[in-house]
């Protein structure tokens, strides 16, 4: 008999995975893959190379789920490991910046076309549209996983007054989007 | 009410995932709020911004075999550490009775230290050749001779 996985909390899929049930740790994969490639391609990093740092990141994340608590967030847990795994991947391709590899979340380059963005700005309805990576994985931790911002701003490299700061901003712009 | 007052009631409604009585009197007089809730209201009924990447049935497919082999890993390491910790136990076990076993056959009168007190002391005592017990047969023993005093003057 197979089992309906998508019904359960991710604590309980957490706690299945621990057992050793690859399918709850699918399960997983499928709610997180999103927020996982959105937070990589947030660095820049091409969708194809996100695909496999976030392969790596989920494998990495199965052999240590031992060491997770449940008391914290999955998701933020997950990040640290996909973060980790992309700074390995620099370090061997020694890109690694060791100065500084600030994620600045107010000057991140908005690499769509401009004729990309007038087609999603005219779809009024679709509020996530226009929004780049790096704001999907804000709204993300911060509405749906209910993050503080100062483990956000950790996340994404950032201050939490800088992530307070953006979230409030991107709000701001979801709001008047929402209102015409 | 100020817009950093306006921001820590939305900030509140996110985290208590509800809006409460006062907030949600004031969201009924000032527009900003009552559209910010709204908002967030659809935005947790729309879904994440992040879930519409999907993983591919190949990604899924590499990432299961993957997990097959991280398991299988595992429980091949705990069998192995089972067994070097089962191999160490054995050899110490192991050494342990030979070397006890090793030293009483050096030692036949320390077996019977157990039996009782003065046949442990009379064992002690017969195989320690430095003292020899009262009575025992002196002949046994090298003995040294000397010229006696008298033997100069004759």
């Amino acid at each position: 008999m197979t089992r309906n996985y998508e019904s359960f909390e991710s604590n309980d899929l957490i706690e299945m995975a621990r057992k050793g049930q690859k399918q709850a740790f699918s399960m997983l994969v499928k709610r997180h893959y999103g927020t996982v490639m959105y937070y990589l391609m947030g660095f820049g990093i091409k969708k194809s190379d996100a695909e496999d740092i976030t392969q790596e990141a989920f494998i990495n994340a199965f052999r240590k789920i031992d060491q997770f608590r449940t008391s914290g967030s999955f998701v933020g847990w997950l990040l640290r490991i996909a973060r980790n795994q992309h700074i390995d991947k620099l370090r061997k391709e020694k890109k690694f910046d060791t100065s500084g590899n600030e994620f600045d979340l107010l000057n991140l380059p908005d690499d769509r076309t401009p004729e990309a963005q007038v087609v999603s700005d005219a779809v009024v309805d679709d509020l996530y549209a226009g929004l780049k990576p790096q704001e999907k994985v804000l709204i993300e931790l911060r509405v749906f996983q209910q993050m503080p911002f100062s483990e956000i701003a950790e996340h994404l490299g950032s201050s939490e007054g800088n992530a307070r700061l953006v979230f409030h901003r991107l709000i701001v712009r979801l709001r008047k989007k929402f209102r015409s | 009410m100020t817009d950093k007052e306006c921001k820590k009631i939305i900030d509140r409604a996110i985290e208590d995932n509800k809006v409460d009585a006062a907030n949600e009197a004031h969201a009924r007089t000032c527009p900003k709020c009552a559209s910010t809730l709204a908002l967030l209201a659809l935005l947790k009924t729309s879904g994440s911004p992040t879930s519409d990447l999907k993983p591919s049935a190949a990604f899924l497919a590499s990432i299961e075999s993957s997990l097959t082999v991280t398991a299988a890993a595992t429980s091949l390491k705990a069998k192995l550490l089972a067994a070097v910790v089962g191999a160490a136990l054995t050899a110490t076990i192991a050494l342990t009775i030979f070397s006890h076993s090793s030293k009483s056959e050096t030692q036949p009168g320390k077996t019977s230290e157990t039996t009782s007190l003065t046949s442990s002391t009379e064992a002690t005592s017969a195989s320690n050749p430095a003292k020899p017990e009262a009575g025992a047969d002196a002949t046994a023993f090298p003995q040294l001779k000397f010229p006696s005093p008298t033997d100069e003057i004759k």
